[in-house]
């Protein structure tokens, strides 16, 4: 099949999950309010350590808000991925999908990216809106907007390979969400969800500049209020060598996990 | 008998069935416990970094925070164990379930809450105990007086889980919004009191009482005052008063989903 055609296929999955995703809008409301409280909270955190011109570690407050509305707008963009591919393994579905003319990971990739796509952008602009209201509009340069957009995207790559990666292993392990669980606390710590990493102590700075967790949150973020070129290139290439390397650890584990269906007729 | 033990007997009762329920999925139930508790010590790495670039925020050091987790944490995990369906009670209504609860001659607002429990809840509990006794050493507290205020805490919690769950007698489906004022509840609480200024002060004191259920007790642990401490009961006594009244005046609108159910 030709590359064109391929593409085609796979957009329309991204598309139809995006439709799909943007009629549940209770639950995106719902959502807006945890963002509303939690950026609430923090602006009067910071207000209160840094006061309305001071820095911490030169951060300003706005610049620490914003930072936040970027990086929760993108971890509370919640797909279905985790689910979806456990209880296909679970149940046996995948047997199913697998006779269909998919690749059923690029199909989940293509589920996944139109999700995101969806519910990453009506997050931000929820939570940006609320952002301006509390702290105002930060001095956003166009490239700063276009190193957090490809960064968002890299991000979000490295994203769905490791929650893939986490399900996936339910062909091994009865349970695999507490997996789940492990990384959603690396993203909160080693992946800068509430404080950018560069004001971390040394070891902890250290530890997640190695690991992919800072690929998907911080990396955007910190490109978003500063703009910075050395820094975006470095974010992104580190973005780009764990989306290989996921990628391939995906594969391996797939096709490990695959030898192990039994079909059974019936 | 009397009532009150008649009452103790059947509660006792209640969360043994709920226990043997939990147990049923053993691993499960430990997994849970210990991810709780690794959860809750991740949440303070935050703290802990932020406390390394600052002094401290606002007179509060990591003594405070320790205190303010501990009385957060233990609240809710005693609101979890032992009134589980405290933030169900949204979808007791909406799907008829209220039902069964009517028909048995037990008070339906307490039957309905000690109904569930939540043992992975247990782990929370651990960690708010350690971290109120780290937090009440550290800074020369009374123990029983921060157990009190961990007993208050989950009170209030309840409570207030109570009122904005029976809006569902009024709006109908509404559980997404009594999730997020729970939750709102418990994100205002684990944060230190002197971060609220002005119109946050306000919402903190007499719309989410976060106030009521960590920044004051925190302080009043820091140094004693005895009208913080009647403060802290009052605000319960009147929460529960409002939360009972909304319920009662919502049971009163209740229709019957005419809906077979069994409960497990």
């Amino acid at each position: 099949m030709s590359w064109s055609k391929k593409w085609r296929k796979y957009s329309a999955v991204a598309i139809t999950a995006a439709q799909s995703r943007a009629a549940y809008w209770q639950e995106m409301g719902a959502r807006t309010f945890f963002f509303a409280i939690v950026l609430f909270t923090f602006s009067g955190l910071w207000g209160r350590i840094i006061g309305t011109d001071g820095t911490l570690a030169g951060y300003s407050r706005q610049q620490l808000v914003w930072y936040l509305t970027l990086t929760e707008a993108i971890t509370l963009s919640a797909t279905s991925l985790l689910q979806e591919v456990e209880q296909d393994v679970k149940t046996g579905q995948i047997a199913y999908l697998l006779a269909k003319p998919l690749n059923y990971l690029l199909y989940q990739a293509a589920y996944y990216f139109g999700e995101m796509a969806v519910t990453t952008s009506l997050n931000f602009l929820a939570g940006g809106l609320v952002a301006w209201a509390l702290v105002g509009l930060p001095a956003i340069t166009l490239s700063g907007l276009a190193q957090a957009l490809i960064l968002v995207v890299l991000g979000a790559a490295v994203r769905f390979c490791l929650l893939a990666a986490i399900a996936l292993l339910s062909f091994f392990v009865e349970e695999s969400r507490p997996f789940y669980w492990i990384y959603s606390k690396f993203i909160f710590t080693l992946g800068g969800l509430f404080l950018p990493i560069d004001l971390y102590p040394d070891f902890f700075r250290r530890l997640a500049a190695l690991l992919p967790f800072q690929s998907i949150t911080y990396g955007p973020a910190r490109a978003f209020i500063s703009g910075d070129w050395g820094q975006f290139a470095n974010s992104a290439n580190m973005a780009l060598l764990w989306c290989l390397a996921l990628t391939g650890l995906l594969s391996w584990e797939f096709a490990k996990g695959v030898k192990q269906i039994n079909v059974n007729g019936g | 008998m009397s009532t009150g033990a008649k009452t103790l007997r059947w509660l006792l009762a209640q969360w043994s069935v709920n226990l043997a329920c939990a147990m049923a999925y053993r691993t499960s139930f430990l997994m849970q416990a210990i991810f709780m508790v690794l959860n809750d010590i991740l949440l303070l790495f935050f703290w802990w970094v932020l406390l390394q670039l600052v002094p401290d925020i606002g007179g509060w050091g990591m003594a405070d925070v320790w205190l303010m987790y501990g009385l957060v944490a233990g609240g809710f995990s005693l609101v979890a164990i032992f009134a589980g369906n405290y933030n169900r009670i949204s979808i007791i209504i909406a799907e008829g379930q209220l039902d069964y609860y009517l028909a048995l001659p037990k008070n339906v607002l307490l039957h309905v809450l000690v109904s569930n429990t939540s043992f992975s809840a247990v782990g929370d509990l651990v960690f708010g105990l350690v971290l109120g006794a780290m937090g009440c050493r550290a800074l020369g507290a009374s123990f029983l007086l921060f157990l009190l205020f961990m007993v208050t805490a989950g009170s209030l919690l309840c409570a207030f889980s109570v009122a904005t769950n029976s809006l569902a007698f009024f709006l109908g489906r509404s559980e997404a919004i009594s999730r997020q004022m729970s939750e709102a509840l418990t994100n205002f609480s684990m944060y230190p009191g002197t971060i609220y200024q002005g119109a946050a002060r306000f919402v903190v004191l007499f719309l989410v009482p976060a106030a009521f259920m960590s920044h004051i007790p925190v302080e009043t642990l820091r140094s004693f005052s005895s009208t913080n401490v009647w403060l802290i009961l009052a605000a319960n006594v009147v929460l529960w008063a409002l939360a009972i009244a909304v319920f009662h005046a919502g049971l009163r609108r209740y229709e019957s989903g005419n809906q077979v159910t069994l409960r497990g």
